[in-house]
């Protein structure tokens, strides 16, 4: 059975994209047929993280009104054979994505794909509503700020009340919190939310810590997922996420602040 | 016809919501109304309301009633009776086939006993999230999870959390005065008890952990544990 998972967040910049791809490749190196989905029409930019929008000639509301197949409109990933991509629309409307239309889509890379991620767009709106609407477990992406575990505390409700499982009865959508963007040097001067405090207002298993790292720009800019460049804080913290949403048993790391240098130690700062 | 037998009465203290109209003005009326739908969609919901015309009983005619009443229609309330002093109203009330009612104060209250009338319970087993809004109609409330900031939890009878309380809690919100709010953390932006309300910012600091809350005298108490 394949496996829905949304990526959402309710805020927008909170790091769901750049999650979206990096857990979507992790899942392909460790083996998994893996497809992504851009839900984000009007805006795209998982095919840029990704590397492939210069390939981009179907995409989703093509294949939904029926103007391709699907096997036209997905793209094979030049670096990881089990990752597809499925880009969004640049030029159409958000109510171009019907419910009926999304189902049949999901029901066909179901038979092809283990897991399906879905990368949903800001807000709670429509387009967040119809990217997790199917989903069978959600990672909800969220920064230490309280203005973002507000929105991911309402996507959650959303979780609970709108999704296709909540409304058929069916076992509630599987919860994942995501913290990204984690400056330990500013949690510990008080301007950011610790994890514990996240943790014990959304109520949700934490999944993974992302650091805050110029490694993530520096690959977005290369169209790298972080998660190739295994040097980097964060593409260790995603690789050890996608290990642990696959069921293992690893500690969480890059918690704590760098220890400060002799200069600054001496001089203080 | 023979001897007929009389219908099972049956008295109840009914919820009813007093909405209290003191602009003749039919569109801004409408407005408000809106605005105070738009507050507590679940509370209004096909709920028996009274029109409480007390500030207009000088200058009241059909034609004012009728626009009100037809304003009424166009959203999920129901109107059944006028609210306000019998003299002014009897007539209007004679006319438009609604029924009358003392617009003073908890007149549906029960007076001799504290005793909470025997209410049922509505459970909630899963957070309550920020956005989300529940109304225990008739009913305690009992949740056996934590209630987000942002999040709305209203009942006619108690409120209890069996969790962490950080949103909104009203209890007792149909003038029931001994009703309670308990839960096992306190956190919230605001609890309130038959419509007397607290404000986190008149709440005492340091005032987490497991807490009462309930009326005495109007006074709002919380008491810690
Ligand atoms: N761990 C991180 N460290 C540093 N920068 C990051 C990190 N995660 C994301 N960013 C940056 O934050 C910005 C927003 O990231 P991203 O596009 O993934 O967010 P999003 O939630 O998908 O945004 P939107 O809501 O607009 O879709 C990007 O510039 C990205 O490079
Ligand atoms: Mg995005």
């Amino acid at each position: 059975m394949a496996k829905i998972v949304v990526i959402t967040s309710g805020k927008g910049g909170v790091g769901k994209t750049t999650s979206s791809a990096a857990i979507s490749m992790g899942l392909a190196l460790r083996g998994h047929k893996t497809v992504v989905i851009d839900f984000d029409i009007g805006l795209r930019n998982l095919d840029i993280i990704m590397n492939c929008e210069r390939r981009v000639v179907f995409d989703f509301v093509n294949v939904i009104q029926g103007d391709a197949t699907l096997n036209q409109a997905l793209i094979k990933d030049k670096r990881c054979d089990n990752l597809h991509i499925l880009p969004a629309s640049q030029t159409r409307d958000k109510e171009a994505l019907t419910k009926e239309g999304v189902k049949k889509i999901l029901d066909d890379l179901a038979e092809q794909f283990e897991y399906i991620i879905c990368d949903s767009p800001a807000g709670i709106e429509q387009g967040a509503q119809m990217a997790l609407y199917y989903a069978d477990e959600a990672v909800v992406v969220t920064n230490p700020e309280v203005s973002s575990v507000r929105d991911s505390d309402r996507i959650l409700g959303i979780l609970q009340s709108k999704s296709h499982r909540a409304e058929n009865g069916q076992p509630p959508v599987r919860e994942h919190l995501l913290v990204t963007r984690f400056d330990p040097t500013r949690v510990a001067r008080g301007d950011m939310l610790n994890i514990e405090d996240i943790e014990d207002i959304l109520a949700i298993p934490l999944l993974g810590v992302i650091p805050e790292s110029q490694s993530v720009l520096n690959a977005s800019n290369k169209g790298m997922p972080v998660v190739l460049d295994e040097k980097s804080d964060a593409g260790q913290a995603y690789l050890d996420t996608v290990a642990r949403f696959l069921g293992e048993d690893k500690p969480h790391r890059f918690l704590e602040a760098q220890r400060r240098g002799f200069l600054k130690r001496v001089f203080g700062g | 016809m023979t001897d007929a037998q009389p219908l099972t009465v049956r008295a109840r203290m009914l919820p009813v919501q007093r909405l209290i109209v003191e602009d003749p003005d039919p569109d801004r009326f409408e407005q408000r109304l809106q605005a105070t739908l738009a507050q507590a969609p679940a509370l209004f919901n096909r709920a028996p309301v009274a029109l409480d015309l007390t500030a207009l009983v000088d200058n009241l005619s059909g034609d004012l009633l009728t626009h009100l009443l037809e304003r009424c229609w166009r959203h999920p309330v129901i109107v059944f009776a006028l609210a306000g002093p019998k003299e002014s109203l009897g007539i209007w009330c004679d006319e438009f086939q609604l029924a009358w009612m003392d617009s003073r104060d908890r007149v549906t209250k029960p007076k001799s006993s504290q005793a909470s009338p025997a209410l049922d319970t509505q459970v909630i087993t899963q957070p309550v999230r920020s956005g989300q809004q529940i109304y225990a109609r008739g009913a305690h409330l009992l949740i056996m999870n934590q209630v987000s900031a942002g999040a709305e939890v209203i009942a006619d009878g108690n409120i209890h959390v069996f969790g962490a309380l950080r949103g909104r809690a009203m209890a007792g919100v149909q003038g029931l005065d001994s009703a309670e709010i308990v839960c096992q953390e306190m956190d919230a932006d605001l609890v309130a008890i038959a419509g007397t309300y607290r404000v986190r910012d008149d709440m005492p600091e340091h005032s987490q952990g497991a807490a009462r809350v309930y009326l005495r005298d109007e006074q709002l108490l919380i008491d810690h544990y």
